[in-house]
């Protein structure tokens, strides 16, 4: 089973991004920050990590460029949530190492749609 | 004085309990001598008499409250109600704890009887709803009767008692 | 798939309503001068994730008003717009309203969109700018079309975690894919890394989608590959219409249960404290198969002990899940005070202190109004207009304090400010002219400042707009007591008033004076109790009315015997030296005579009507240590009971002395 590692401070947006992604078959770990992922990823290593950028502690860009400096996390797919207003955030989450991105608003089928690109 | 048709005799085999009706229980109880009974499944619980706490500007017949297991529960004196002679409660004294639906919540309010007797089954078709009124004080305190055998044991109504 | 959202709909409210909480709150503290960025930020990110969430759950509304304000925020962080105060009001009024369409949806009903596009358009004007979205998705452009795609990744395209292979298949998905696949690139054995990509393809795809569907599959590798994307020569125009995808309304579920936010630190200490109770249960389980010795009964005794205390513990860290920061009922008041000052000639600083004492969640919810109403007097005439102040040699700027602390088992909250303090003459006038007292009444400081919570004194020109409202503060006085609570005040001429409210932490546990009556023991709240007295028959004299009645601080108090108010017993006065409890509630006396006085304790309140009906003059039951039931006598019951009746009570002067 493909273990994922879902980020997002707002708790309802996580419980949607958790509860599709194991509705679709994935374990997923929660995490409500970077800081708290970082935890988290250094100790299982996670096939795939959604992110949202804007979060206390540690952002979501700060997170990725962390994630892709492990040696575990170097070709990982590392997805950033982000909104459309956004833009400037697309490339320094790029910059930062990030796979790709998935836009705000999405329903479910959209977020297994695009994960879709990254991990099967 | 019971209604013969109603009652079918097994024909082939007079062990045989007749099946085809549901039963339901009732709880017997004592007031002086006349016998009441109640659905068992009102019964909450019963009690031995328990120390009572007098309530301000109460009606006699409500006597007080007693501690149920940290709920505080009114006892209402059925012999009072019913303009029975006063007794002091005895060893048989028992408080029957009734649970009774009042505007869509369940109050458990204690009943002080002489005694409890035995625990009938009576058949569907021998409990009556109707009214059998005789010169007691309690007949305007009956809902119908259950047919035990020979003898028809009067039913209360619980909020008749409580809240006329 | 198809997943319920309405699911996630609670979790959302709740975290919007926090986050719209923060946003206040540090909007408030919010100086222009000292901007910092951290509050910022916090408003920022609250924003930024009640616009997420509101779109995600498709409440439109909200998604529509955060957009714009986490715009204006945005521009505010990156120091393009400096931040005024019009700034400020905007955004707490775009709260506000956020806070009402929330509540619209959570209540199921269709949100009042009037003001909607009012705060947007002012949103609008200072952002400049008309933002139009434009999500390219798989549009159709109804043609099949057949292009030809040149991909040719960086050898970076692994270290971004995408996969060329998933790429491909993605593009296999728009309609007829053909691949080519070229290794030209390859480098010998000894040189070819593993991690990096050497192949590029050549993709031919016929499909009825548009090119921005294609672009979009190479989104993310746009940076990280060479892609070139060529219609192959046919007759066709691209139709580059973009049709936003409707969003789906999901289907609602009711659920309004009713719930409360419980600290984890609580609940751990109650799981502490039953395995506390578990281990002393299994310690006094040892010595049920043991013979009794005399020293096995003294370590029953001492683990019975131990269990008693910590039954005790237990059910005070049960009692203490119900009790919330008062600072819920605090942080409203910034609010309040700062559109107080926008719309008068004052400049008024809060201050807050105690915030994090913790209350019942009943008490919270009905302690608010009547501090509401104090802190509105303050306002309104406690704190001296701007030019009064400068008058008077004082700050410019007013205070009003808010501060709360624990005294014991009381909670003390204490409202003040450092305005013009009460009028003690115009006190006087006043209740001269409403005939309240009698003109040459003479009064100590205490008398005239306790005349403002007498019924009828503050409904006229004591009190404007803001704290009146129908509302004097003897009902503000009343509500306080009928939280079992009590309400002080001390006043300076010139250097402000100090309101002192006092409640118990809890309505659940009463510290309460049992008395003996009637056979039976009743319990009285010591917050009503004034003295308890050892009376003298040759003390008692009786009104015009013929009432039983007896000097108190120079004051003639009715006085009853409390088993015969009940109606419980008649009485006679047989002893020469009777007990008299003096208690007092809304500004009245009344003196009860027990038969003695017992122990002063914590009593758990239980209710009567429960099972019974409401009883005028009892407030509630208890459970005693032996077991009994016994009466909490509601003293503001009785004392209107007795007004009531006291006719009935005339035939007391009967008694023989």
């Amino acid at each position: 089973m493909k273990r994922i590692l879902a980020v997002d401070d707002s708790a309802s947006m996580r419980q949607m991004v958790g509860f599709t992604l194991s509705q679709a078959g994935f374990e997923v770990v929660e995490a409500k920050d970077g800081s708290e992922a970082l935890l988290l990823a250094k100790d299982t290593v996670f096939d795939a990590v959604i992110s949202d950028i804007n979060m206390p502690e540690m952002d979501g860009i700060a997170l990725i460029k962390a994630l892709r400096a492990l040696p575990a996390y170097k070709f990982t797919p590392l997805l950033m949530l982000t909104t459309e207003s956004g833009l400037d955030k697309k490339t320094q989450g790029k910059e930062a190492g990030a796979t790709g991105w998935i836009i705000k608003p999405f329903n479910p089928e959209q977020l297994l749609a695009v994960l879709k690109k990254v991990i099967r | 004085m019971s209604d013969k048709k109603a009652i079918r005799k097994p024909v082939e085999n007079t062990t045989q309990v007749d099946i085809s009706l549901p039963e339901f229980e009732f709880l017997t109880f004592y007031l002086e001598e006349k016998v009441f009974a109640i659905d068992i499944l009102k019964v909450h619980e019963i009690c031995t008499v328990q120390p009572l706490t007098k309530l301000p500007f109460s009606p006699d017949y409500v006597v007080g409250v007693i501690n149920l297991r940290g709920a505080i529960i009114p006892i209402i004196d059925l012999r009072i109600r019913f303009s029975l002679s006063a007794k002091t409660y005895g060893a048989l004294t028992t408080f029957i704890i009734i649970s009774l639906e009042v505007d869509g919540q369940f109050k458990l309010i204690g009943a002080a009887v002489d005694k409890t007797g035995d625990v009938l089954a009576i058949p569907e078709n021998k409990i009556v709803s109707e009214q059998e009124t005789d010169c007691s004080e309690s007949s305007q305190f009956n809902q119908g009767f259950v047919v035990d055998g020979e003898s028809k044991i009067a039913q209360l109504n619980w909020k008749q008692i409580l809240y006329t | 798939m198809s997943i319920d959202l309405s699911q996630f709909h609670e979790v959302f409210f709740d975290e919007s309503f926090e986050g719209l909480d923060a946003m206040e709150a540090e909007l408030l503290q919010l100086n222009p001068e000292t901007l910092n960025d951290d509050a910022i930020n916090t408003i920022f990110r609250a924003a930024h994730s009640i616009k997420g969430g509101s779109s995600t759950f498709s409440f439109q509304a909200v998604a529509d008003i955060t957009h714009e304000l986490e715009s204006l925020l945005d521009k505010i962080r990156q120091n393009v717009i400096t931040i005024t105060p019009d700034h400020i009001t905007l955004f707490l009024k775009s709260i506000d309203y956020i806070r009402e369409l929330l509540d619209a949806y959570k209540r199921k009903q269709t949100p009042e969109l009037t003001q909607l596009h009012r705060l947007v358009n002012e949103f609008k004007a200072y952002n400049n700018t008309v933002s139009v979205s434009v999500i390219a998705s798989e549009q159709s452009t109804g043609q099949m079309q057949t292009y030809i795609i040149d991909f040719k990744p960086h050898p970076n395209l692994f270290k971004t975690g995408n996969d060329p292979l998933y790429i491909i298949d993605d593009l296999g998905e728009l309609g007829q894919l053909e691949t080519k696949a070229f290794c030209e690139a390859l480098p010998e054995f000894d040189a070819f890394e593993s991690d990096e990509c050497y192949l590029y393809w050549q993709l031919t795809l016929t499909t009825e989608k548009s090119k921005q569907a294609i672009i979009a599959v190479f989104d993310w590798v746009a940076d990280d590959a060479d892609v070139h994307i060529a219609l192959q020569p046919s007759n066709t125009v691209i139709n580059p219409i973009n049709a936003l995808a409707e969003q789906q309304q999901p289907e609602r579920r009711s659920n309004d249960a009713t719930s409360m936010r419980i600290d984890v630190k609580k609940v751990n200490s109650l799981i502490n404290m039953t395995g506390e109770l578990v281990i002393s249960q299994n310690i006094l389980n040892q010595f049920l198969n043991q013979e009794l010795t005399p020293s096995s009964i003294a370590k029953i005794q001492q683990s019975l002990a131990v269990l008693a205390k910590h039954t005790q513990q237990l059910q005070e860290n049960i009692l203490r899940i119900r009790m919330l920061p008062i600072s819920l009922v605090f942080s409203r008041f910034t609010r309040l005070v700062r559109d107080y000052c926008m719309e008068h000639d004052k400049q008024i600083a809060l201050k807050v202190s105690g915030e994090h004492t913790e209350l019942d969640k009943s008490l919270i919810e009905r302690i608010s109004d009547p501090i509401v109403h104090l802190v509105r007097n303050s306002l309104d005439h406690g704190i001296e207009s701007i030019a009064q102040r400068k008058a008077n040699n004082k700050p410019l700027c007013g205070t009003i304090s808010l501060h709360a602390f624990h005294q014991g088992d009381t909670m003390v909250i204490e409202v003040s400010d450092d305005g013009q303090g009460f009028d003690n003459e115009k006190i006087v006038a006043s209740a001269v002219k409403k005939q309240l007292i009698a003109p040459n009444q003479q009064l100590t400081e205490e008398d005239i400042l306790a005349l403002l919570f007498l019924p009828g004194f503050s409904t006229a020109n004591h009190i404007t707009e803001v704290s009146g409202r129908g509302v004097g503060m003897d009902v503000v006085k009343r509500n306080i007591e009928s939280l079992q609570g009590t309400l002080q005040v001390t006043s300076a001429v010139n250097e402000g008033v100090k309101f002192t409210i006092r409640l118990p932490l809890t309505l659940a546990i009463l510290e309460g004076q049992l008395v003996y009556c009637a056979e039976q023991t009743f319990v009285i709240a010591l917050t009503s109790i004034i003295e308890s007295i050892q009376i003298k028959q040759s003390d008692i004299t009786h009104d015009s009315h013929g009432r039983k009645t007896i000097e108190f601080r120079n004051e003639l108090i009715a006085i009853s015997y409390l088993g015969e108010l009940f109606e419980l017993t008649d009485y006679t006065l047989a002893n020469d030296r009777l007990l008299l409890v003096v208690v007092e509630a809304d500004n009245e006396r009344l003196g009860l005579i027990v038969d003695s006085f017992l122990d002063q304790q914590q009593v758990v309140v239980k209710s009567v009507e429960e099972n019974y009906k409401a009883i005028d003059g009892i407030a509630g039951a208890t459970i005693l240590s032996n077991g009994h039931v016994s009466l909490i006598v509601d003293i503001a019951g009785l004392i209107k009971l007795k007004k009531q009746h006291a006719h009935e009570i005339t035939q007391l002067i009967a008694a023989p002395i």
